[in-house]
């Protein structure tokens, strides 16, 4: 294809979807064509109460697109927040809206106080849906603000759901950890209300070497789900890897144990294991090559024969 | 033929490794024959990037093979060429197939570090094969070297380089790194190490020709930072080996040169040198669309004078039998990456190129780029062929990569693991050189790099910066770009980018779930495993929630709306077009390793809309940048960019983390503190100098002509 030839290909596509938009945009653009203002047009818009929901909606999420340095789509997006007369489908355009704002309106850092004051109200709004509160929380976990650190730590000890269901919890103090968190961590992955809880927990507990016995035994409990023994599994290799290799080994030649646990032991062990640490322990050698004879093709079987090329090598 | 594909395709594969210092006082021949460790590494084809090693003992080590003499496992490894049909010194006298063959020696305990480091592309422990050895015989000795890099030893090799104890939180692996600093600097004239070279390889040769001191740079595997390193050296000419006495050198990280051994060359063949600037030639041959510099030139040594009329034309190298399957599973038929020549800047490519080469060795300069949209898929999948026009014998081939970044939907299987397994390592579980990127991008960072001009151009240089580091890792990598405008369920996977499931009875899951066999599964940021997302659109399904490309692209032709536009959406769109998840929000985007397919996206509309209306040239077009009358430093041309100019005062946050701007192997731009004024010219269209050495698959090359009028909407 010749220059030439790609530009005519390239402005015919966009003539194409030149007319598209031209006749999407509709009633927006009309009511804004005579206007020189036009974020006050779509401020006008958006309140109006005797406006289509969706239209307001659309002017809002407009607002926010066309605002730069312009103050008011902030201000509209805090007040919708803060105040539960508005409609909840407006409330949670205004919530993706703030969203949006915080990567590219330079105006939105002047109203940082206000707006965390806006989220913080969200978090006891009753007439808020979960999934709106849920997200408040999210973003004043990321602005690492400390009024949410207690409550997110209120709701780890308490495990009452009321806040965010639990795993989000511990997902959420995530993004600002602290040591104050694992001894609580540690009493959900010892006694865990359900298995993503477990999860979270075990996730979290990577960092902290004062968990390495639990995250061990964890990595060992037949009680737990496959899945969180896996995500100890990980979170042990990351603390103590000398202490993972003995037991991942044991999980791993473990006929006993659960085909997918064992698929994804050795899996760690392959991509993990330190070098010569496989190859070394002859006892883990020949119990491996016991079970590659009695295990059939299959994802186990797949994962054994991987982790054995790895531990010995084609020639032997 | 002298220079047969596989040395050029091969050896730059390996990251060799260094030397373990001989003994202050002795015969270092003598103590290197000790080891009774002699490596055999065999390529498995032409442009294979399989690598075979083989452990062998050398039966009596004071009667080494009679053709290859030297037992010494020694800094940079030694590489010889065995042509097709001779004798390869291993356990089953193999005769070299078609293509040749490479022996390799190397110190038995960098085996141990190659598999720490091994380049994504060379598969890991499952090459190195130990032949007509007892394997305890082999890692015996290899424990001796392992249990030399004991805590406390390591320990010891840091207070002996900085003068004082690590800091507490120092990972193993900096240790090493340090320990290996320690064991290749020369601590006083008196114990310092020395290299052994073949007079066959580049540094040999010209050492032969008499140069008393040239320029010489090492490198460790074990070092992540390559510092370059220019030092005089004294040379030994002793048979059958030159010595480096390395006396000099004086430094905590070392850059190896890679070391190609020539076989002695019969009659006469060219050679062509892509990017001939570039000191690593290991990273030398990849180019873009864009032109690029290289040279062509005749040896010959039976006496032949005068001129040679030749052919430079397209060589496809693609491995025979390699089947290359794509995301969806289907094998691509396409031929591999294919390149066009140029005579001279400004004049149309063409797919071969005559040239008149004289005997006496004057190299005759041309330039080279990728036939759009003939982008490679393997490293080293493309070549260039020099044919004599009248006989047309071949005289030379080179294999290089038209390297461009995807569409992270269309890559291959192999693409994709390359990529991942290169994140993963730069990542390191979360206690990688990734963390500095993640530091980057957070609030401190936000008025720096959002919300103003310089968005663009701050988010080019990052992602370039990581570009750079991944190929540091892997030089057949580049950043795919998700194309959030269209579906990509090959994208959003277990095998890729991950995949949050939709689970009725937890509707705001947002776990990422990763296969066993992902490279990321092992992910991990700030001290926390995983990635948490959970987004608004059926992935399998949907686009993200953003303005379609061509909008996008005909917003303006003037970048004061363009780039305010593209900010808010599709960028900030697709950004928020995940309900929960550290992607939505500035400070923690970069948590997610989505996040730089996403702004690869983004960087590759600003491209397409800089070819869309030639907005290339920001001294003399002024739609092709906007300042403002009143943004702060980092938006202005000539502000230099945070962090990288490391400037902590002047409305900049207080802190810069990452270091330097990542140095390429091929291209000066834009040096270690890039201006934003750096990031315009990516592909050179208006000077060689600012090309920045990327290129998206979608995004053509074209000199910047008078640009063609195009109708826009007011």
């Amino acid at each position: 294809m010749s220059p030439s030839e790609y530009r005519q290909q390239l402005e015919a596509q966009i003539q194409i979807q030149r007319e598209q938009k031209r006749a999407a945009v509709g009633a927006l653009e009309n009511a804004l064509a005579a206007s020189d203002d036009e974020i006050g047009e779509l401020r006008n818009i958006a309140i109006d109460e005797t406006q289509p929901l969706e239209l307001r909606c659309a002017a809002l999420g407009q607002m926010v697109r066309t605002g730069d340095d312009d103050t008011r789509p902030v201000e509209l997006i805090l007040s919708l927040l803060k105040e539960d007369r508005h409609p909840p489908q407006l409330r949670e355009t205004a919530m993706h809206a703030l969203k949006l704002a915080l990567f590219i309106s330079p105006a939105v850092r002047d109203y940082h106080g206000e707006m965390v004051q806006a989220l913080r109200g969200l978090l006891d709004d009753t007439k808020v849906s979960g999934g709106l509160r849920t997200e408040a929380l999210e973003i004043l976990a990321k602005e690492k603000d400390p009024h949410v650190q207690l409550r997110l730590m209120e709701s780890l000890r308490a495990r009452d759901g009321k806040l965010a269901p639990l795993e989000m919890i511990i997902q959420f103090l995530g993004y600002d950890i602290h040591t104050d968190a694992y001894p609580l961590l540690r009493k959900i992955l010892e006694n865990p209300p359900n298995s993503e809880a477990a999860s979270a927990s075990a996730r979290l507990l990577s960092n902290d070497p004062g968990s390495t016995e639990t995250l061990a035994k964890s990595f060992e409990s037949s009680k737990l789900a496959d899945n969180v023994r896996a995500d100890c599994a990980r979170a042990l290799q990351s603390l103590d890897p000398s202490r993972f290799e003995i037991l991942a080994k044991k999980v791993v030649t473990d006929v006993n144990q659960s085909d997918s646990l064992r698929t994804a032991t050795a899996t760690f062990l392959k991509r993990l294991a330190g070098p010569g640490s496989l190859s070394g322990d002859r006892e883990f050698v020949q119990k491996l090559k016991a079970c590659l004879d009695c295990t059939p093709e299959g994802e186990l079987g797949g994962a054994l024969r991987k982790l054995n090329l790895r531990v010995v090598g084609p020639y032997e | 033929m002298p220079f047969p594909n596989s040395i050029a395709l091969y050896t730059p594969k390996l990251e060799l490794p260094v030397i373990k210092a001989a003994p202050v006082g002795g015969s270092p021949a003598a103590y290197y024959q000790q080891l009774q460790i002699n490596v055999v590494v065999t390529s498995s084809g032409l442009g294979g990037e399989f690598a075979d090693i083989a452990i062998t003992r050398v039966a009596n080590p004071q009667t080494p093979p009679a053709i290859d003499a030297t037992l010494f496992a020694m800094m940079g490894g030694f590489v010889r060429y065995f042509p097709p049909g001779t004798i390869v010194p291993s356990p089953d006298n193999l005769v070299a197939p078609a293509g040749g063959v490479l022996v390799l020696q190397v110190w038995a305990a960098d085996i141990l570090a190659q598999e720490r480091a091994f380049p994504p592309t060379i598969p890991s422990l499952g090459r190195v094969y130990y032949v007509g050895v007892e394997r305890t015989a082999t890692e015996q000795l290899l424990r001796i070297q392992v249990a030399k890099m004991s805590i406390a030893a390591l320990i010891a090799s840091w207070k002996d380089v900085q003068g004082a104890a690590p800091p507490q939180n120092i990972s193993d692996d900096d240790l090493i790194d340090h320990h290996w600093a320690r064991v290749i600097q020369a601590p006083s004239t008196t114990t310092h190490p020395s290299v052994f070279v073949d007079p066959g390889t580049p540094i040999g040769k010209a050492a032969q020709n008499g140069a008393e001191s040239f320029q010489f740079s090492l490198r460790t595997t074990k070092c992540r930072a390559p510092i370059s390193y220019v030092s005089p050296l004294k040379v030994f000419k002793g048979a059958p080996f030159l010595t480096l006495d390395l006396h000099s050198v004086n430094r905590t990280e070392i850059e190896n040169h890679p070391l190609v051994a020539a076989s002695p060359a019969i009659g006469n063949f060219a050679i062509v040198e892509i990017n001939p600037a570039t000191e690593d030639r290991s990273k030398s041959n990849y180019i873009t669309w864009a032109p690029t510099p290289a040279k062509v030139w005749l040896e010959t040594t039976d006496g032949s004078t005068g001129e040679l009329t030749v052919i430079l034309k397209n060589s496809p190298n693609l491995q025979s039998g390699v089947t290359i399957q794509d995301l969806s599973g289907d094998l691509l038929t396409d031929p591999p990456g294919e390149v066009v020549f140029y005579r001279e800047r400004y004049l149309s490519p063409e797919d071969t190129l005559e040239l008149k080469l004289n005997y006496d060795g004057t190299p005759v300069d041309f330039l080279i780029g990728g036939k759009w949209p003939h982008f490679s898929v393997e490293d080293k999948d493309a070549g260039v062929a020099v044919e004599v026009k009248s006989s047309g014998v071949v005289l030379g081939k080179t294999a290089l990569m038209v390297r461009v970044r995807r569409n992270a939907n269309n890559l291959t299987v192999r693409e994709r693991d390359r990529f991942l397994k290169a994140m993963a390592f730069l990542n390191n579980s979360g206690k990688g050189r990734f963390a500095e990127f993640r530091d980057m991008h957070v609030a401190a960072s936000k008025p720096q790099a959002h919300g103003a001009p310089g968005f663009l151009p701050w988010h080019r240089a990052y992602i370039l910066d990581l570009e750079r580091e991944l190929q540091n890792l892997d030089p057949s990598v580049t950043l795919p770009y998700w194309k959030f405008d269209e579906k990509a369920p090959n994208l959003f996977s277990r095998d890729f980018i991950g995949l949050t499931e939709n689970d009725p009875n937890n509707p705001n899951n947002q776990v990422v779930k990763f296969s066993d066999s992902n490279y990321l599964i092992s992910w991990g940021t700030d001290g926390v495993a995983g990635v948490l997302r959970k987004p608004k659109f059926n992935t399998d399904t949907e686009p993200a929630i953003v303005k379609k490309e061509t909008d996008t692209l005909t917003v303006s032709p003037d970048y004061q709306q363009f780039w305010k536009a593209l900010e808010a959406d599709p960028h900030g769109a697709a950004h928020v077009s995940f309900k929960f998840g550290s992607i939505n929000h500035v400070p923690t985007a970069a948590k997610d390793p989505l996040f730089f397919l996403l702004h690869s996206n983004v960087d590759r509309l600003w491209a397409k809309w800089q070819s869309l209306h030639k907005r290339h040239n920001v001294n003399s077009d002024p739609k092709a940048f906007y300042e403002g009358s009143r943004v702060q430093k980092g938006h202005h041309l000539n502000d230099t960019m945070w962090p990288w100019d490391r400037d902590e005062y002047n409305g900049r946050p207080s802190t810069a983390p990452g270091g330097a701007f990542a140095d390429s192997p091929i291209v000066n731009a834009p040096g270690n503190a890039p201006y934003v004024r750096d990031m315009f010219d990516y592909q050179g269209v208006l000077s060689a100098a600012n090309r920045l050495d990327f290129d998206y698959d979608d995004v053509r090359f074209e000199w910047l002509l008078p640009t063609l009028p195009i109708p826009f909407p007011v």
